[in-house]
């Protein structure tokens, strides 16, 4: 495939048009989605040699890369049900001032910490869709919690679901984990502050901002230090979880500080004052979730067990009509008892035992439940499968490639670590997850990286980052955020507020990588 | 019996997804067995489905 300007655009113009759409003329996530798939489409059949058999393959790949998905947003969807017909999100967002009665506190509690760990858990939406409501229950916008909780938790897609797109990256780039996971921990590290930074800054402004910032500090090093010491030993399975929970531990201590404890209140709920034992009733679903995540992901006996059971699929060789060859290769292996999917609906399982017995669910309960799961989840899904279909047709007639070979062909090697996070970030926001975008781009940064004589783990670990940041801000996950706020459909406005400071710590890291690659002697 | 309108978008929505879900395996096993006319039909109706998202989503 010949490599022009006309061939680039037009690989480009899939991504262009769910941005325009959405940015500009704030369509829905499914609406813009469903316009680039009809682009990508006509693209690929009039320019780039596509036919309707390699539709075909596309689409049934799509649906095995949604397949992995689906459950973990249905299982997040049906756990935010539960939880809201319990009344459990009232009781936990009345539970914070307990613990500090500082509103930027809360807010980092939530919005990052709580997020980052629920990301290192549960994965796709998850973070977002426990995060987002309690948010919204303690008062802050719609838009605004999932923007906060958004940022929140960006960096936690890197190392989530136990570090799989880390071990995709290093299986797609051929290059030890070892080498690439101390410069991730550094990149990621420098994005702590502007992140506890721009949500303080939204959730109660510079006030806030100068007010928490100690404590932003504080919790950034601990994070970091931890992070790193976890990503330099190889333990990059649990560098979400791990840096989280240090984080959580952290902010916590701090609240014993008088600057930070605010004046406490007693929790009412619904003027009757809530028992520390309600309180626990409500929490059943959240501390079941870590309990179950940590049981399926940390006992390796019981891992091993869950494990024997796999899906795979094979694929043939495919050619386009321009020649461009997509090898014969497996679909990635499912499994399904230990899926994250699994954890969710044995969680809300077993919480919705718990509720009931508590009487804190009647008998109607379980038909509004299963209702209002069924009506969110349907276009939730249709965005998933378009927009991996998107993603697959473009793989398949040579479009991702011809941009990912435009940037790298063209760009020198002083401005290329620079431009890497955001191919990140451009393959995650097609994808919606980070472990796509590295696979897709992985190969073909480590590529350029030796072409252009930089270094390759520091280049790989900036499309690591690129890749976490981005997903968030996919439209994907933006279904799945604003349906349990009550915006379904609005996705428009939301990546409006989103992009502008979502682009923040991906630039701090973009700038980092430029001035690191440059002390280590790149691109001379 | 009418359905409000909740519930009919609803339906077509669901009916959308089963469509973009089972009809690429119908189109491969049409494309793979010559089946010109059927897998014809088929692709025409995958496109649909998803013109219709873009006009009424």
């Amino acid at each position: 495939m010949e490599l022009n300007l006309g061939n680039w655009f037009l690989s480009f113009l899939p991504i262009l048009t769910v941005i325009i759409l959405m940015l500009l003329f704030k369509w829905g996530a499914l609406r813009a989605s469903a316009m680039s798939w009809l682009v990508a489409v006509a693209v690929g059949l009039i320019a780039f040699g596509g036919s309707w058999l390699i539709l075909a393959w596309s689409q049934v790949k799509a649906l095995m890369l949604a397949v992995n998905l689906l459950p973990i947003i249905w299982g997040a969807l049906l756990l935010y049900s539960l939880a809201s017909e319990a009344g459990s999100i009232r009781a936990i967002s009345l539970f914070i001032p307990r613990l500090s009665n500082d509103r930027s506190i809360q807010l980092l509690l939530i919005a990052w910490l709580l997020t980052s760990f629920l990301q290192g858990m549960g994965g796709f939406g998850v973070a977002v869709a426990v995060g987002a409501p309690i948010l919204v229950g303690m008062g802050f916008s719609p838009i605004l919690s999932i923007v906060m909780t958004t940022i929140g938790h960006a960096w936690a897609v890197s190392f989530g679901g136990m570090g799989s797109a880390f071990e995709s990256l290093i299986a797609v780039a051929g290059v030890p984990g070892i080498l690439i996971a101390p410069f991730s921990a550094i990149l990621f590290a420098l994005s702590f502050v502007p992140t506890g930074v721009i949500i303080t800054l939204l959730g109660t402004g510079w006030k806030g901002v100068r007010h928490a910032f100690p404590a932003i500090l504080a919790v950034s090093l601990a994070m970091g230090a931890t992070l790193c010491v976890l990503n330099v030993n190889g333990f990059w399975s649990l560098s979400t979880i791990g840096p989280s929970i240090v984080g959580i531990v952290t902010l916590v201590l701090l609240t014993h500080l008088p600057g930070y404890r605010g004046a406490k209140k007693a929790i009412s709920n619904g003027g009757q004052e809530l028992r520390t034992r309600d309180l626990l009733v409500h929490l059943t679903p959240y501390i079941l979730l870590v309990g179950i995540g940590i049981a399926v992901a940390m006992i390796r006996p019981l891992n091993a067990f869950l494990n024997q059971v796999s899906i795979s699929l094979s694929y043939p060789e495919i050619v386009s009509g321009l020649g461009f060859v997509t090898p014969a290769e497996s679909s990635p292996i499912l499994h399904p008892f230990s899926h994250p999917g699994m954890v969710l609906f044995a969680t809300v399982l077993l919480s919705y035992i718990v509720l009931k017995r508590e009487g804190k669910l009647n008998n109607t309960s379980l038909r509004r439940i299963l209702s209002l799961t069924a009506h969110n989840t349907v276009d939730g899904s249709l965005g998933i499968v378009v927009m991996a279909g998107v993603s697959t047709i473009m793989t398949h007639v040579g479009m991702t490639s011809t941009l990912a070979r435009g940037i790298a062909e063209t760009i020198n090697g002083v401005i290329y670590p620079l431009v890497v996070p955001f191919v990140g970030v451009i393959g995650a926001f097609l994808t919606g997850t980070n472990n796509n975008s590295n696979i897709l781009f992985g190969a073909l940064q480590a590529e350029a990286a030796a072409l252009l004589k930089l270094n390759v783990p520091l280049i790989l670990a900036a499309q690591h980052a690129g890749g976490s940041m981005g997903s968030v801000m996919s439209p994907t996950k933006l279904i799945v955020a604003c349906i349990t706020v009550g915006l379904g459909g609005q996705e428009g406005k939301v990546l409006r507020k989103l992009i502008g400071y979502g682009l923040i710590p991906i630039s701090v890291i973009a700038v980092a990588t430029a001035i690191w690659s440059w002390l280590l002697g790149g691109g001379a | 019996m009418s359905l409000n309108k909740e519930t009919k978008r609803f339906r077509i929505s669901m009916l959308i997804l089963v469509i973009e879900v089972l009809l690429p395996f119908l189109l491969l096993f049409a494309l793979r067995n010559g089946y010109t006319i059927l897998g014809r039909i088929t692709s025409a109706i995958l496109v649909l489905g998803i013109v219709y998202l873009v006009v009424f989503k």
